[in-house]
């Protein structure tokens, strides 16, 4: 399910070991597809019960819908935008999603209106970060409070059972994978060829890259800031969504502190807080890395909490590595 | 004080003279004194209780925690090193602290090792900032999780009683003061003689408002970086003390969320989220504001998800109203 990213691949170029290597360290998806394997070898060799399908396949059914926001979050961290609303937006398109499906409007009108409740939420962003100029990470910070607090004034802290197989799509499997990993797939790829071969994807690159420059070039602005921010809610409320068929209820407490997971893949996948770069394959890798260590920590039985220690230094030793070429914070 | 760094910008729309001729950190703390007085008028017509001079302590001691950490967030935020970790490190000094008290260690050592771990925190949020070029969000949110983890880890996910008089000096009161309250006076006096009186205090604005200029003046910026981080962290790790202490316990779980509270707090008192401007009585008047209203509301019976929201509307708002201005002229 992984797809490398080709403009990455050493292979392509066979001028001698020693260049592939230096492109390789140079390439951080490439160095973190190879990470990926190594753990998973390791993984692997340590633990039988790891390296067995189903349970690869369980890994990434429920990591699926932290990637697929965490895809939007990337688009926005490339257009250096940065949305930390993305988790609260999973919530509530999920709180949306089960309410009107349980008043009887039919599954794809529901799901329908809780990706367009996210695109509302984006919007919300947009207008702050473009039109009242607040920082992203401000504004969105504070669309984050306001969520969570409508959430648990309309829904309480108690999650309702949406006893439905239909609701529960998420939970089918369609040709041997489950839906939630095919939902990755299909996400992975549309994200990726929009990014990288569309106009459109790489104006979001530059924009993001330099703000200065693409205003000289004419470039609008304000306007792709909007897009990046409308696509990230809305690829986060199609992530609620799928969280919300997967959990079978509507759960007003759904995917609290999910935003710095997501973050984390996104950075750890080569996303950088100065914008420009990133790469919606690598958030996938980075989102599967994470996921299996996780699962890792509960196949060896480890107590949860070295997970957050974990993630946390990843995160710091990824950026690290990864904007070594850059320069970086000064 | 002076109010330093956004003085240049004075580009004011002419509503009134005496408005025009102020700095924004000015206008910004005269705007922040009418609010408080006008939030303190609704709660004491909606409260009766409101308005006693034992509310009125309690709400001190209640947010005397926010208030010390503000200080040292403040210092990092002006010096364009936001420190989102300090939540986690509350809980984490206040385990250690308990760990030692537990190892049959003295009372005032405990505490002293409460701070060292703030300290040691905050040294290395500057250590990963400044060698290896990491943006100090993305260390501190790693950070976050790591000291968090640790914290779990050490308390062996429990929390423990402290029964420990010396240790819960805390608890006690010096002329019918609350001692914590006592503490964030003095941490706020003696942080506001530093920031505004000394050189190295002054330095915050010079690193945060133009680093490269910093450098040429042959400041040693990434130094001063780590220190002011240090300070950050060595007042969570005081709070972390001032926490266990008042509560009577060390708790792993304490302070979640605290992070955000204080960024709140201090970007409402007028500290710019890019470094170089606000100063420490903004910061107490933001603090004041948001404590207040936390405490009135909780007192109006208004639960957490007013409270989140209200939070929210709070950060976005006052940017919002500042943004106008800026947008209304370019």
């Amino acid at each position: 399910m992984i797809v490398v990213d080709s403009r990455h691949d050493t292979g392509a170029v066979p001028t001698g070991a020693q260049r592939a290597l230096r492109r390789l360290a140079s390439s951080p998806t490439a160095l973190l597809f190879l990470t990926l394997l190594v753990l998973l070898g390791v993984l692997g060799f340590m633990k039988p019960t790891f390296r067995t399908v189903p349970n690869l396949l369980s890994t990434a059914a429920l990591s699926s819908t932290t990637f697929v926001a965490a895809a939007g979050f990337t688009i926005a961290a490339v257009t250096r935008v940065f949305d930390l609303s993305v988790g609260a937006t999973m919530m509530m398109s999920g709180v949306v999603f089960g309410t009107l499906y349980q008043a009887g409007v039919p599954l794809p009108l529901a799901a329908a209106g809780a990706v367009l409740v996210g695109a509302g939420i984006g919007s919300v962003n947009a207008f702050l970060v473009t039109k009242l100029g607040i920082n992203s990470i401000i504004a969105t910070l504070g669309v984050l409070f306001v969520l969570r607090g409508i959430g648990l004034e309309v829904g309480g802290v108690r999650s309702t059972q949406v006893v439905s197989d239909a609701f529960r799509f998420a939970r089918e499997d369609f040709l041997e994978v489950p839906v939630p990993v095919w939902c990755s797939i299909v996400v992975v790829i549309t994200t990726h060829f929009f990014l990288a071969f569309t106009p459109t994807g790489q104006r979001l690159r530059a924009v993001g890259g330099n703000p200065e420059g693409a205003r000289d070039v004419a470039l609008n602005v304000n306007r792709y800031r909007t897009i990046a921010l409308v696509l990230s809610a809305v690829l986060a409320g199609l992530g609620g969504v799928i969280l919300a068929s997967l959990i079978g209820a509507i759960d007003p407490q759904a995917a609290i502190g999910r935003e710095i997971l997501i973050a984390t893949a996104a950075f750890l996948g080569g996303a950088s807080l100065a914008g420009g770069r990133g790469s919606v394959v690598g958030t996938l890798i980075a989102v599967f890395l994470l996921a299996s260590l996780f699962n890792a920590f509960v196949q060896f039985a480890l107590r949860p909490e070295w997970i957050d220690i974990f993630s946390g230094a990843i995160l710091v030793v990824a950026v690290a590595i990864n904007q070594r070429p850059s320069g970086g914070f000064r | 004080m002076t109010a330093p760094a956004s003085a240049g910008n004075g580009v004011v729309r002419r509503r009134s003279l005496v408005m025009a001729e102020m700095s924004a950190p000015t206008r910004r703390v005269y705007a922040l004194l009418v609010c408080i007085v006008v939030e303190m008028f609704v709660f004491a017509l909606l409260l009766p209780d409101f308005w006693t001079l034992r509310n009125l302590l309690n709400t001190s001691r209640a947010n005397s925690v926010l208030a010390i950490v503000a200080v040292g967030v403040t210092f990092g935020l002006i010096s364009g090193a936001i420190d989102i970790s300090v939540g986690s490190v509350i809980a984490l000094s206040g385990v250690v602290a308990g760990e030692l008290l537990g190892l049959g260690l003295p009372a005032p050592l405990a505490a002293l090792g409460a701070v060292a771990t703030g300290v040691l925190v905050g040294y290395s949020n500057g250590f990963f900032v400044t060698r290896f070029r990491v943006h100090p969000l993305i260390v501190t949110l790693g950070m976050l999780s790591v000291a968090r983890g640790l914290a779990f880890v050490l308390a062996g996910g429990a929390s423990t009683i402290i029964d420990d008089d010396v240790f819960n000096v805390f608890q006690n009161e010096l002329f019918g003061v609350p001692l914590p309250v006592v503490l964030a006076g003095v941490v706020f006096l003696a942080g506001h003689y530093v920031l505004a009186w000394t050189p190295f205090g002054r330095y915050t604005y010079a690193v945060g408002g133009n680093d490269v200029a910093a450098r040429f003046a042959a400041l040693p910026v990434d130094r001063l970086r780590t220190q002011y981080l240090v300070i950050s962290g060595g007042l969570a790790g005081l709070a972390g003390w001032v926490l266990a202490s008042t509560v009577g316990a060390s708790v792993p779980g304490a302070a979640r969320g605290t992070e955000l509270v204080v960024i709140t707090a201090v970007l409402l008192g007028g500290v710019g989220f890019t470094g170089g401007s606000g100063h420490l009585l903004g910061t107490f008047l933001g603090v004041v504001l948001i404590g207040t209203m936390v405490n009135g509301m909780a007192l109006y019976g208004l639960g957490a998800s007013h409270r989140l929201i209200v939070l929210g509307l709070v950060l976005i708002i006052p940017l919002a109203l500042e943004a106008r201005k800026k947008v209304g002229f370019g």
